[in-house]
């Protein structure tokens, strides 16, 4: 067995490329997870945290890179093949928990090992009782996901992701729908997982407060992996220059005007009273004065 | 079967589903079983009715060739002494068959001349059910059992009976007997043929003579040979009568059919409906299937067994339906137009029934389940 769960190598991601509406979504991303790491991807929405979490779980395909599970190149797999390894080496938990509503708690833990067809019915649902019991909800093992609540839906999830030994757990904003205290319970249990079984754990996450729960934390932003978190933060002050002040500033005066005709035309069909007009009108005309005082037209 | 076991689960995804839209999965069932009812009715129908014209061919046409005139009642009875001869008869009568009106019934009767000593020849299956038939030439008449019912005719009652068009001068006949002829199409009143003649005043004339022969072998060349006798005439074998007959009915089952195929479009229509439904409401989870791992044909497999599992459930109400719907119709059939008619369910037409239930559910359901189950796992886990 492979030291390393994942290893990415100058992962690219660009949506519609050669397009007008290209974007690039990944710019060349080098991480190596080794077995028994429990590490954090930060990142705020857009960063490409999902594409990269996508990629991770061959999901989605990098436009250039490698991805290699366990020493196994999988990048170029065809889907069939795919399945297989997330079925194998991957173990998925959701924000939204993301349990088959239609079975039981029980049922949906034995779902990836029946999809293996190397257990029997029995034996998956044996197993499956042992991993409820592990994060603690053997007794709920009967219900359905609508009877239980977030955090307990969640270990649910976390004891699907178990089911077949994975190579790594891939959260996604895995407290993002729990309370604080639930969340937090759900972080210590993966910290306990890692911890006592070295089982491998790889969250993303825009929260900090999660991310402090690993042992290793990378920052994204536009597509790159840091270290440490960058001080870049809206660093582009935009200051328009003059024409595009102009044009802003015209383009405002336009909406003016035509609030300006609809009052007159609703004040014509009587659907304004006229005092009512008056005020509205004169609201209007300090606004246009105040602009066109402000542009040299 | 450890890898079959994925399948069960298959299974109860899409039955669970099912549950969680009662009143989608009842609208869709009640589709496809409307579909098939219509079907499996039909079929009853048509099949009842070919086995109720086999029995009947077979029982009224017998060892015989019927000689008939182009037009009405225009064959001379002193043809039947010359077709006696010709060798391979056996026997050769005169009959008459005509429309007429009878006093205040609104539809033409048929009316039946037969001399009375071949009553029984000329109807085999006849069975008197009240009086008596004829004893000689006597002015009187038999009438269905139907008829009586219907005009409150009762033995020895006296009805006039007006050739053809209304208003022409009729005669009248006492009623001397019931009888049910086996043959149940329309209603008949049969009279000696002498009778006949006079009330259409065509003495010495009949409409056809039924010319009876030793064996099946002399029909073919006996017909042969009056076709050369009788240029003008019309020879019916009973082959052909029935050939004819056959040909009709393959039409009506045609027909049928094709009114009923319509009616399963419009569930095959239902059914793909439902689950592009049910698969776009399932987006997610496909999603999350595929993430644990699943493959296309797992996926395939939920949609594809709730398409089944509608049909079979549909099939099976239809079935219901369609037996039911064919005893109705038959019931109609007699209360408004006289036809008596059973229909065959049998064991064929059911397990057709039931096939084309599933596979107008497979065929439907096929295109829509196979689309979701070839959405990628990241466009179905971006579904919100």
């Amino acid at each position: 067995m492979s030291e390393v769960a994942i290893e990415l190598i100058g992962v690219e991601k660009v949506y519609n490329p050669g397009t007008k509406s290209e974007v690039w979504a990944l710019r060349g991303i080098d991480l190596t997870v080794r077995r028994g790491e429990f590490i954090a991807i930060m990142g705020p929405s857009g960063s490409g945290k999902t594409t990269l979490l996508n990629i991770m779980g061959t999901m989605d395909k990098p436009t250039r890179g490698r991805v290699i599970i366990e020493g196994e190149d999988v990048t170029d797999y065809p889907e069939a093949e795919l399945a297989h390894i997330r079925r194998d080496k991957i173990g998925f938990v959701f924000q939204f928990f993301n349990l088959i509503t239609t079975l039981t708690a029980l049922e949906n833990v034995m779902l990836p090992m029946l999809l293996t067809g190397r257990y029997t019915e029995k034996e998956a649902q044996e197993k499956a009782l042992a991993l409820l019991a592990l994060v603690g909800l053997e007794e709920r093992a009967n219900h359905k996901p609508h009877e239980l609540s977030g955090g307990e839906q969640q270990r649910v999830a976390i004891a699907r992701a178990l089911a077949n030994h994975p190579a790594f757990v891939l959260m996604d904003e895995p407290t993002g729908a729990l309370d604080t205290v639930t969340g937090s319970k759900i972080m210590s249990l993966c910290r306990l997982l890692n911890e006592r079984f070295g089982q491998t754990f790889i969250v993303v996450t825009h929260n900090p407060g999660v991310a402090r729960m690993a042992k290793k934390i990378y920052h994204i932003r536009d597509g790159r992996l840091y270290k440490s978190p960058p001080q870049d933060l809206l660093q582009f002050a935009w200051e328009p220059d003059e024409a595009e002040r102009r044009r802003i500033m015209r383009i405002y005066l336009k909406m003016l005007r035509q609030d300006l005709i609809a009052l007159r035309r609703r004040f014509r069909s009587g659907h304004v009273g006229e005092e009512e007009y008056r005020r509205l009108k004169r609201m209007i005309a300090h606004e246009l004065d105040l602009i066109k005082r402000g542009i040299d037209l | 079967m450890a890898g079959l076991s994925v399948y069960k689960y298959a299974v109860k995804f899409a039955w669970n589903d099912m549950l969680s839209r009662k009143v989608r999965a009842t609208l869709t069932v009640f589709s496809i079983a409307v579909g098939i009812a219509t079907l499996v009715a039909l079929m009853s129908i048509t099949l009842g009715m070919r086995t109720q014209v086999e029995s009947m061919l077979s029982e009224a046409l017998g060892l015989a060739v019927i000689l008939s005139g182009k037009t009405a009642i225009e064959v001379p009875v002193s043809l039947v002494p010359v077709v006696k001869n010709i060798p391979g008869v056996i026997d050769a009568y005169p009959v008459i068959e005509h429309m007429a009106t009878i006093e205040k019934a609104m539809q033409p009767v048929f009316v039946r001349g037969v001399p009375p000593d071949k009553l029984l020849d000329a109807f085999p299956m006849l069975e008197v059910k009240e009086g008596r038939i004829f004893q000689g030439e006597e002015k009187a008449i038999l009438i269905t059992p139907r008829l009586a019912e219907r005009l409150g005719l009762d033995i020895g009652d006296i009805v006039e009976i007006s050739p053809g068009t209304v208003g022409a001068s009729g005669e009248k006949y006492e009623i001397i007997g019931v009888v049910k002829l086996g043959i149940s199409i329309g209603d008949f009143i049969i009279m000696p043929l002498s009778k006949a003649q006079e009330l259409y005043n065509r003495p010495g004339y009949a409409s056809a003579i039924i010319i009876k022969v030793a064996s099946r072998d002399t029909i073919k060349p006996l017909a042969d040979a009056l076709r050369e006798m009788f240029p003008g005439a019309r020879i019916m074998e009973p082959e052909q009568i029935a050939k004819q007959i056959e040909r009709i009915m393959n039409v009506i089952n045609a027909t049928l059919l094709s009114i009923g195929s319509i009616s399963l479009v419009v569930a095959a229509l239902s059914v793909m409906n439902t689950i592009t439904m049910v698969v776009r409401e399932r987006i997610r989870e496909i999603g999350i299937l595929k993430a644990l791992g699943a493959q296309r044909r797992h996926v395939l497999a939920i949609f594809m067994s709730e398409a089944l599992l509608l049909s079979i459930i549909g099939g099976i109400i239809g079935i219901i339906m369609g037996i039911s719907g064919a005893h109705a119709v038959a019931e109609a059939l007699v209360h408004f137009i006289g036809l008596k008619l059973s229909p065959v369910i049998d064991l064929l037409t059911l397990a057709e029934g039931m096939i084309i239930a599933i596979l107008v559910g497979s065929i439907a359901s096929f295109h829509p389940a196979w689309k979701g189950a070839n959405i990628r796992p990241v466009e179905a886990l971006r579904y919100e």
